[in-house]
């Protein structure tokens, strides 16, 4: 039997709808990508939007439901509670890109990851959705609040910089492939017989996606909004980081113990500071700003889900080496 | 020698190999358990690999000496790097080169020079200038603007009008770089916040300092203390080396508060400390609410309980019902226990192989050492303790001795964990700082703007360059530039 959370009580129902809307927006998304048919953009988008109206709403539906059993904390506490809500600062994130820079191209792929995100908060089986009836005394902070939010604003700003990143790739290399393709014709090379077939049998669809290439924002821009998303994510992961380590001087007695967790966050935090720096430096392209960016977004997910999924047993209750089992 | 050793520690390449191997050590920590034991190590990777990866010290990774030198290294860069810019940086604020041609030169591959040419004076075009940048770029810093051109002569600067420069004889300056002449404006935004990546460098350095002073004078430990026990000592968690606390710390009591479904809600201690026999503070703590005193935090880190290995035996004499003729036990199996009722001693003891539906275990009464009753069989009796609500046994010895079996006895612990601080002020400190620097650096970016008008031979058409020079190379300030200049140039035409 397929595990899906979509309960009205405590509020994944408007998320799975939401679900729902953003893989149709996606798809609208997708057909602008080969048609560049402006209409298929502005519904998208107005799909996105009221997706992210929804999931707002069942925010506030979560959080009163926790309230009411008896949580005086914010349901930002288990894997689906930080999917959803990793879904909910993505799609903020690329509204006010959209917003900011008329960002339409970077919308299938935005959507893409929160899709991502909503899709593996609401199907896979570890990831539910009640919210029950107590939590382990160390949450029982509002430190968490902050400490969370934070670090999603990161994590979002950190998507965002990486759905830019692809962007400038496919249209820095597009670029670069278009002005090779000229200099061929002009030394009028011999060019593979099957590349000749593909490229006519491809030619609408190769010609729709220049197109789409064209429509995109030139790669300084690009190159501009990578840089800004990212620092915007740096400042948040580092204001996170922080407040994680204040609270955890508080709870435990100690604001750094090593955990991978924090080792995890460091390392993207060193990441992005590596990203920051090679900029200054001369001889470090664009393209290779955009690859760290990429890449960088790799750490973060293998920090905020590899390291849950992969190494066990952390931010646990008794903090490492406390009591000896007697 | 010296220069080019300074010239390594500065190099951003140098301080991103550093980064990267930072986090490459840090994930071989992530990779391999830290702080297990050397008998877990033995068993997860056998003796070969345990031996080769505790030489290379990827056991205790974040303490060799590899990664607190990288560490270290760190901070030297960050601290030489930012000494060699700062003096540039500082002088950039407060007396910032104003030369045109100079900032062509130094700045042409992010600068934006464009020229254009126009019919009206040199005033009037500067005029406008002040008014279209100044919405982006605020007032001038400097304005030089002369009536007579043609004849205006370099080194002549009365007509220099600074208006905002804290050097007050800049004007006087014998530095050609900054010898301006004609007619010019020049903008300077958010020149100040130049200094903050040092800011933010000073903020890495002070946390990095905090953390190496906490390692080196700090420490955390913990221990279990019993409910009603006093400690002085606690073990160190890096080696579980004791430690001598300034204050003798009792529990007085431990709870576990649980939810209706069994899970814990909350874990709270009641602690005494205690200082030259004096009672100083009593204080319950608890999951994120510790107590500190003396510079020393102890926090709730863990509870449990110890194996229950004593019975609770209640002796009676039935023949007097006196107070002093009734006494509580904790028996350990095998020992010998005086009960002084009757001066009666005995042992508490199971069966080795009790036969079916029998009780288990049993006592024997000792005189002058030697056993002599046999073994003295419980009976349950109806009643149940008031506390636990637990089956009470009941054995006879000589009409007049009861023993009453009331249970097993456990010793609840409390896990603190117990600290001395002297670093994290220091850490917090630091973070703000970095955190403030980081904004500043990232939201507010410097940009410089000169406008020159100069004139040709015949004075009617003047030729007017604006040459802007940002701190970072964005598309939108240069998108800026070019809507401006259009304003501008419709203005001048
Ligand atoms: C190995 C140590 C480091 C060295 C050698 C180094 C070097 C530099 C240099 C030379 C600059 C350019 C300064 C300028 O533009 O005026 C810079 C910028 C900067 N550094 Fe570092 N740095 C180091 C570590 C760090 C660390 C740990 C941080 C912490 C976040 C940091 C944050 C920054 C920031 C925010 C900037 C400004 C970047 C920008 O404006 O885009 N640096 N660094």
């Amino acid at each position: 039997m397929i595990h899906m959370n979509a309960s009205i009580l405590d509020g994944s129902f408007y998320f799975t709808i939401s679900l729902l809307m953003i893989i149709i927006s996606f798809i609208g998304y997708f057909i602008y990508m080969f048609t560049t048919n402006k209409l298929a953009s502005t519904a998208s988008f107005v799909i996105v939007l009221a997706a992210f109206a929804l999931q707002t709403f069942a925010f506030i539906i979560r959080w009163r439901y926790s309230y009411q059993i008896g949580i005086y904390i914010p349901p930002l506490i288990d894997l689906y509670d930080s999917l959803v809500f990793f879904a909910y600062v993505i799609l903020f994130g690329f509204i006010l890109l959209k917003l900011f820079y008329n960002f339409n191209s970077l919308g299938f792929i935005m959507t893409f990851i929160s899709i991502c995100a909503l899709g593996f908060a609401t199907f896979y089986p570890l990831s539910t959705s009640t919210i029950e009836p107590y939590i382990i005394p160390a949450l029982k902070s509002y430190w968490l609040l902050y400490h969370i939010i934070s670090l999603f604003l990161a994590y979002g700003a950190f998507a965002a910089a990486f759905g830019i990143g692809i962007l400038f790739l496919i249209k820095y290399n597009q670029t670069n492939k278009y002005n090779k393709d000229k200099d061929v014709k002009q030394s009028s090379k011999k060019i593979n017989p099957i590349k000749k077939i593909a490229s006519v049998i491809f030619y609408p669809f190769i010609l729709l996606y220049k197109q789409f290439i064209l429509l995109s924002p030139s790669i300084d821009i690009l190159d501009e909004a990578i840089y800004k998303v990212v620092v915007f994510g740096f400042l948040f992961l580092s204001i996170g980081i922080v407040i994680g380590a204040a609270w955890a001087d508080n709870a435990w007695g100690g604001y750094w113990s090593w955990d991978p967790k924090e080792t995890w966050s460091l390392i993207t935090w060193i990441t992005y500071a590596v990203f920051i720096h090679a900029r200054l430096t001369k001889g470090w392209n664009e393209k290779k700003m955009a690859w760290i960016a990429v890449i960088g977004f790799i750490v973060v997910i293998c920090t905020y889900l590899g390291v849950d999924l992969l190494i066990p047993g952390l931010h646990s209750y008794i903090s490492p080496g406390a009591a000896p089992v007697l | 020698m010296l220069s080019k050793l300074n010239k390594f520690f500065s190099s951003i390449k140098l301080a991103i190999i550093l980064f990267i191997l930072i986090a490459a050590v840090s994930i071989i920590g992530t990779v391999i358990d830290q702080g297990d034991t050397i008998a877990q190590y033995k068993i997860i990777y056998g003796n070969t690999v345990f031996h080769i990866l505790y030489w290379l010290g990827f056991l205790n990774i974040y303490n060799s000496w590899y990664f607190v030198g990288l560490a270290a290294l760190l901070i030297l860069t960050m601290i030489i790097s930012s000494a060699n810019k700062l003096p540039n940086i500082i002088k950039n604020i407060v007396d910032p080169n104003t030369s045109f041609d100079y900032a062509l030169k130094k700045n042409s591959y992010k600068a934006k020079y464009i020229t254009m040419q126009s019919s009206k004076s040199p005033s009037e075009i500067l005029n406008f200038a002040e008014k279209t940048f100044g919405k982006k770029f605020g007032k001038p810093v400097l304005k030089n603007i002369g009536e007579n051109i043609n004849h205006f002569k370099s080194g002549e600067n009365e007509k220099v009008q600074k208006i905002s420069s804290k050097n007050g004889d800049a004007s006087n300056n014998a530095d050609n770089k900054k010898n301006n002449s004609g007619n010019f404006l020049f903008f300077s935004k958010n020149s100040i916040f130049r200094i903050s990546p040092n800011i933010a460098h000073l903020g890495a350095i002070v946390i990095l300092a905090g953390v190496f002073l906490g390692v080196t004078l700090g420490y955390r430990s913990y221990t279990n203390i019993k409910v009603g026990q006093t400690v002085q000592h606690s073990y160190l968690l890096k080696n579980n080396n004791p430690v001598l606390l300034p204050f003798k710390i009792k529990l007085d009591n431990y709870v576990t508060k649980y939810y209706k479904n069994g899970m814990p809600k909350a874990y709270i201690s009641t602690l005494t400390i205690i200082k030259k026999h004096i009672t100083i503070l009593t204080k319950s703590i608890r999951v994120n609410h510790p107590l500190t005193y003396d510079g020393i935090t102890v926090y709730q880190a863990s509870y449990g309980h110890y194996k229950p290995n004593a019975a609770q035996i209640l002796v009676l004499n039935l023949k007097n019902s006196n107070k002093n003729n009734k006494r509580l036990i904790y028996a350990v199996p095998g020992k010998i226990y005086n009960s002084k009722i009757n001066n009666i001693k005995f042992s508490f003891n199971f069966f080795k192989h009790p036969a079916k539906d029998q009780i288990p275990f049993y006592i024997s009464v000792i005189k002058n050492d030697k056993t002599v009753s046999s073994p003295l069989v419980f009976q349950e009796l109806p009643y149940r303790t008031k506390k636990g609500n637990m089956p009470l046994f009941f054995a006879k010895y000589n009409d007049n001795i009861a023993f009453i079996f009331a249970g097993i006895k456990t010793y609840y612990y409390s896990g603190v964990e117990i600290t001395k601080n002297v670093d994290t002020d220091i850490v917090w400190i630091g973070s703000a700082i970095l955190i403030f620097a980081l904004f500043f650096s990232f939201f507010f970016n410097q940009q410089s703007l000169w406008v020159r008008v100069t004139s040709s031979e015949n004075e009617k058409i003047n030729k007017v360059e604006i040459l802007s020079v940002p701190h970072k190379k964005f598309a939108s300030f240069y998108s800026m530039m070019d809507r401006l200049t259009e304003i501008l140039k419709k203005q001048i035409l």
